[in-house]
């Protein structure tokens, strides 16, 4: 069992290469004979030093074996307790550990994601869909889900001078950036004919509803279309942002 | 967010630079020193975006933005916009 005093030992031990060296993430940066899964596998680790050797394990050589095959075990027992910061670290174990992992291995740790409660902690929410998609437990849901994006934005073509449409357009550019099946949307956009793609643009930046984090894109992609016309509707933009609920 | 906000208010003045549009309208009374100042900011990142334009000209459109912030009395008074 590893002790807090002996951390400092324990991260000579691993030949961690120093932050300064400006070579943090060359690798393999954590000698095999540390042997962090096979820690990982005890039963008496503290929730601090699950979350302690599942941050070395980044660094660990990538050719070795996968977190995966300890994640499920991980995840039954600690999650129930984990402190915030311990569901982030095994979640983006569960994105970022599959350079070598085995189909069943990748299969299991799906099961043990997919078994966990619902998140109240949208943060988390994110990290277990993020997970989810690394692990490619979407993929069939995606692409089936492209067809879905694509009768959206045929509808929304089909009503272009509709306001309720310009909003639909909203959420049409979003989703390739904040939804579960961003690849759908973003494969659905890529689908369309430039006309079609200047118009979608065209109607979500005449929604009132767009002052998203993910306007600037939208703005940048209008503008490529290299047409003047469409300054009418990137001026509402150069008005002073105002605070939500001041004048 | 605000920060997003400032973010569309910024991408949206090089845009239009980009697109050769007409500078923005801007208020013919401004309601702070610290919103004229941001409304300089947009300016100045306007007329560094009209690169059809000659760079003597283009400097000479970001003289006024630039006075505005240099100001340096009204950013003292702890002005802040929105």
């Amino acid at each position: 069992m590893l002790r807090f005093a002996r951390v400092e030992k324990f991260w000579a031990d691993a030949h961690c290469v120093p932050v300064q060296s400006g070579g943090l993430y060359s690798e393999p940066a954590v000698a095999a004979d540390v042997n962090l899964l096979g820690r990982l596998a005890s039963d008496s680790l503290s929730p601090g030093q699950v979350g302690l050797l599942i941050g070395l394990n980044r660094y660990a050589d990538r050719k070795g074996p996968s977190i995966a095959g300890v994640l499920p075990r991980l995840l039954s027992r600690y999650w129930p307790y984990a402190a915030y910061h311990l569901r982030l670290e095994l979640m983006e174990a569960g994105a970022f550990g599959g350079h070598s992992m085995t189909e069943d291995e990748r299969l299991a740790s799906i099961a043990a994601i997919e078994a966990l409660p619902p998140a109240q902690h949208p943060f988390i929410s994110t990290a277990i869909v993020d997970a989810l998609k690394a692990l490619g437990a979407l993929d069939n849901d995606q692409a089936e889900y492209v067809e879905t994006v694509k009768g959206m934005i045929a509808e929304a073509l089909a009503d272009q001078s509709k306001p309720l449409m310009w909003d639909v357009a909203v959420g049409l550019w979003n989703g390739q950036f904040d939804h579960p099946y961003d690849g759908a949307y973003w494969e659905a956009w890529n689908d369309l004919s430039p006309a079609d793609r200047k118009a979608l643009l065209v109607m979500a930046a005449q929604s009132i509803e767009n002052e998203s984090m993910f306007v600037p894109s939208l703005i940048g992609e209008l503008a490529s279309h290299a047409d003047p016309a469409v300054g009418t509707l990137i001026a509402r933009w150069t008005g002073l942002p105002l605070r939500p609920g001041r004048l | 967010m605000m920060h997003d906000a400032i973010h569309n208010f910024e991408m949206a003045h090089a845009a239009l630079a980009r697109l050769r549009c007409r500078p923005p309208d801007r208020p013919s009374e401004m309601p702070s020193a610290a919103g004229e100042a941001l409304l300089a900011c947009g300016d100045l990142l306007y007329w560094l975006n009209r690169d059809d334009l000659p760079l003597t000209e283009r400097k000479l459109k970001c003289a006024a933005p630039l006075s505005v912030l240099s100001r340096h009395e009204a950013g003292g008074r702890g002005s802040r916009h929105g």
